[in-house]
């Protein structure tokens, strides 16, 4: 296969497993992203694929060729970590420069193609106008922009970023997000892009695999990841603010598969029903829902209803935290609504929309 | 419960160095104030003077009734909780949150009750005999978020107390941080350079920058009517758009002349925009979501554009549209995007509401209608 394969891929460090067992395909091309928390295991994983930390067991290949045992430098990778670390005491054109200058490469690179190099990726960045400067003259998202350039020069064959913006303020953000997105396009090359942020792993990656505890919790586009998580753990982790989760019973009530929780009861649709019996013993759910998948109805007609703990105004949206009992649940709603702080509201919940998970295990249901 | 009132207050570093100047701020008694603003701008230390860990160059801090700029910290009745939490490692987390009480030398049974109601709200409960080593960082900051709560104080101040947690642990500290405000009632001052961070926990925010605060408001109003460029183009994400324009009269009609084409000003914006001179011309901002999406051309004020690139967010989407060099970010209503299969080079019309646009001067940037 074109790109990168792994295959049940084992990382220690001493005793602490890192990576337990990692499979995943990338493809040639595509921007695709390792979300997940700190100790989750991405950095260890773009460690072992560029070469920098050796596995303990299991394979990569890149482009079919199995990499075991081949030098960082031969695999054709560029890194790049969240601190820029350029060269102070030389410009923007020179700090380019230094990885065709390197003695191993010296003579593979004339002036004039140095030249040339540097000046086409500094164009592709847009920093042509900062060849001269010096990184103190440069701004937090500039310094970036550099240390990118410096390990495309290389016109490598994948390029591994390890949360290379995390730091950055949100304007600059939001503003490197599309510029690294746009960079990708340009190129036509394999990014494997390390994130804790899944604003920005949902935002640009082509797929995402979401880890946790070295473990890969769920692979696919941004579709699968939102609309179908594959356990608590993921549905949790993704979305602003993340999926409501509630604990709960099945019960039949005259007939009706219902899902019992501490807050409310909710009648299953026949297709949950069906996903249930496939599924065979499960006696508790977790039922989770999208705070988009969740509007604001009649007190009188809705039988699930709450009280309005507060309103965050965020501009387009509107997060509006509800309390059912003791569970605070989220709602998230475009429309400027008459809703104030204190008061009881109906709530209406889009039954299509509704993710089913065993309790005991966590993983999803249908 | 007690409000603060800052008045004419000044930090100066040494005799030249001034950071803050006559600065004038009043919080309300059980009000949740965030001061917002990038690195530098002077809200960690427009805290620290409320605390007393800085020393107050000119000006007064009046805490309630009492003016406090010679009340050391620990008289103020205030608590802070900071980015980086301090705890003791060594001791368990029940023993982390009683410190302070125990200091006080309060009886051991009234500290007990006190520690079980804070670590109760915050969820700790189980974690109580837990060693502080052996916590996740969130758990961490609840921890000193209980040592700062059991003190039962008027005034509660927080600098970036959950900025370098993951972003989902963000957002869940978040609404516990709002949800204990709710319940416990005291006065919250919370340092954030994060604006959704101040949008969602704020009843009113403080915008800052160099030392000078630039906008107060409700989220609401900062968001719909910025005092500027520079709140303008802080508050709101993904940014807003800017675009310098000149003005022209046609036929009685005002046009902006932008870099996405010719814009009529609006009926409302047009009385406005006549009594003021501005023969420059003027800035323009335009929020992504006051730009409108079709797929045909749709009369006045739409233009023609590229699809640059598409940033699906699961529950919405942003596009980078170009027109000629100009790339607009649009943030549309969902239901401009119903039906429509869009992908990247697709040619789309955008129409800025021109009711929503905010105008600026250009040279001072500050806003005009």
């Amino acid at each position: 296969m074109q790109g990168i394969t792994i295959k049940n891929l084992w990382k220690k460090y001493g005793e602490v497993e890192a990576l337990k067992g990692v499979n995943l395909n990338c493809e040639k091309g595509d921007l695709f992203c390792l979300l997940g928390p700190s100790g989750a295991g991405k950095t260890s994983l773009l460690k072992t694929i560029g070469g920098i930390e050796e596995v303990f067991s299991g394979e990569i290949f890149i482009d079919g060729h199995p990499m075991n045992g081949v030098s960082p430098q031969d695999r054709d990778i560029a890194m790049i970590f969240e601190n820029y670390a350029l060269y102070p005491t030389l410009t923007v054109f020179d700090n380019m420069a230094a990885p065709l200058r390197a003695p191993k490469r010296r003579h593979s690179y004339s002036k004039a193609d140095i030249e040339r190099v540097v000046k086409k990726t500094a164009k592709v960045l847009s920093m042509e106008g900062m060849l001269d400067r010096f990184p103190k003259q440069l701004s937090g998202g500039q310094k970036q922009r550099v240390a990118l350039g410096r390990a495309l020069v290389r016109q490598p064959k994948i390029f591994l970023l390890d949360e290379p913006i995390s730091h950055l303020d949100a304007v600059i953000k939001h503003q490197m997000r599309t510029e690294i997105k746009r960079l990708h396009r340009e190129l036509g090359i394999t990014f494997l892009y390390a994130t804790p942020d899944q604003l920005e792993a949902l935002t640009m990656g082509d797929m995402i695999a979401v880890l946790k505890d070295g473990e890969i919790q769920q692979s696919g586009n941004l579709q699968q990841i939102f609309d179908s998580p594959a356990n608590t753990f993921v549905a949790a982790f993704t979305g602003d603010p993340p999926m409501n989760l509630f604990d709960g019973t099945l019960k039949d009530i005259n007939g009706d598969l219902c899902a019992i929780t501490e807050s409310f009861t909710l009648p299953l649709s026949k297709n949950a029903r069906k996903e249930l019996v496939k599924a065979g013993h499960v006696t508790g759910v977790t039922v989770g829902i999208r705070p988009t998948d969740i509007s604001t109805g009649l007190l009188e007609k809705c039988p699930i209803h709450g009280n309005v703990l507060f309103m965050e105004y965020l501009g387009k949206h509107t997060v509006i935290g509800i309390e059912i009992n003791s569970t605070l649940l989220k709602v998230k709603v475009t429309d400027k609504t008459g809703i104030e702080e204190g008061e009881n509201i109906g709530l209406i919940f889009n039954m299509d929309k509704l993710n089913l998970f065993d309790k005991k295990t966590g993983m999803r249901i249908g | 419960m007690a409000g603060i009132e800052i008045k004419n207050v000044t930090k100066k570093y040494g005799k030249d160095l001034i950071v803050i100047e006559g600065l004038n701020l009043t919080i309300r008694d059980g009000e949740f104030f965030c001061l917002l603003g990038p690195s530098g701008c002077g809200k960690s230390t427009t805290l620290r003077m409320i605390a007393g860990l800085e020393e107050i160059s000119g000006g007064t801090v009046k805490i309630g009734e009492r003016i406090v700029n010679d009340i050391p910290p620990e008289g103020r009745n205030i608590a802070m909780v900071f980015e980086t939490y301090a705890l003791y490692p060594h001791l368990s987390v029940y023993e982390n949150i009683a410190f302070c009480l125990k200091i006080r030398k309060i009886p051991s049974s009234e500290i007990r009750r006190k520690v079980e109601r804070v670590a109760a709200i915050l969820e700790m409960e189980d974690f109580l005999s837990s060693k502080v080593s052996n916590l996740g960082d969130g758990q961490k900051q609840r921890v000193s978020v209980c040592r700062a709560l059991v003190r039962d104080p008027e005034v509660f101040l927080m600098d970036e107390p959950i900025s370098h947690l993951d972003a989902t642990l963000r957002a869940q500290m978040r609404a516990e941080i709002k949800r204990l405000q709710r319940k416990n009632g005291a006065t919250y001052v919370y340092v954030t350079h994060d604006q959704v961070e101040a949008m969602a926990l704020a009843d009113r925010i403080a915008i800052m920058k160099n030392g000078v605060i630039q906008q107060i408001g409700t989220p609401t109003e900062v968001f719909t009517a910025p005092a500027n460029k520079f709140v303008g183009g802080f508050i709101g994400e993904p940014p807003m758009n800017f675009w310098e324009c000149k003005i022209e009269r046609d036929n009685g009609e005002l046009y902006l002349i932008s870099p996405i084409g010719s814009l009529a000003i609006s009926p409302q914006a047009k009385k406005a925009i006549e009594k003021i001179d501005v023969p420059g011309g003027v800035l323009v901002g335009v929020r992504p979501t006051d730009i409108r999406v079709f797929a045909e051309d749709a009369g006045i004020n739409a233009h023609r554009a590229k699809i640059d690139i598409i940033e699906p967010r699961g529950d919405n989407l942003i596009l980078n549209a170009k027109i000629g060099d100009e790339i607009v970010t649009v943030d549309p209503p969902a239901q401009d995007l119903l039906g429509l299969n869009l992908h990247r080079g697709d040619t789309i019309w955008l129409r800025p509401e021109m009711d929503q646009i905010h105008f600026f001067d250009k040279s001072t940037e500050t806003t005009l209608v």
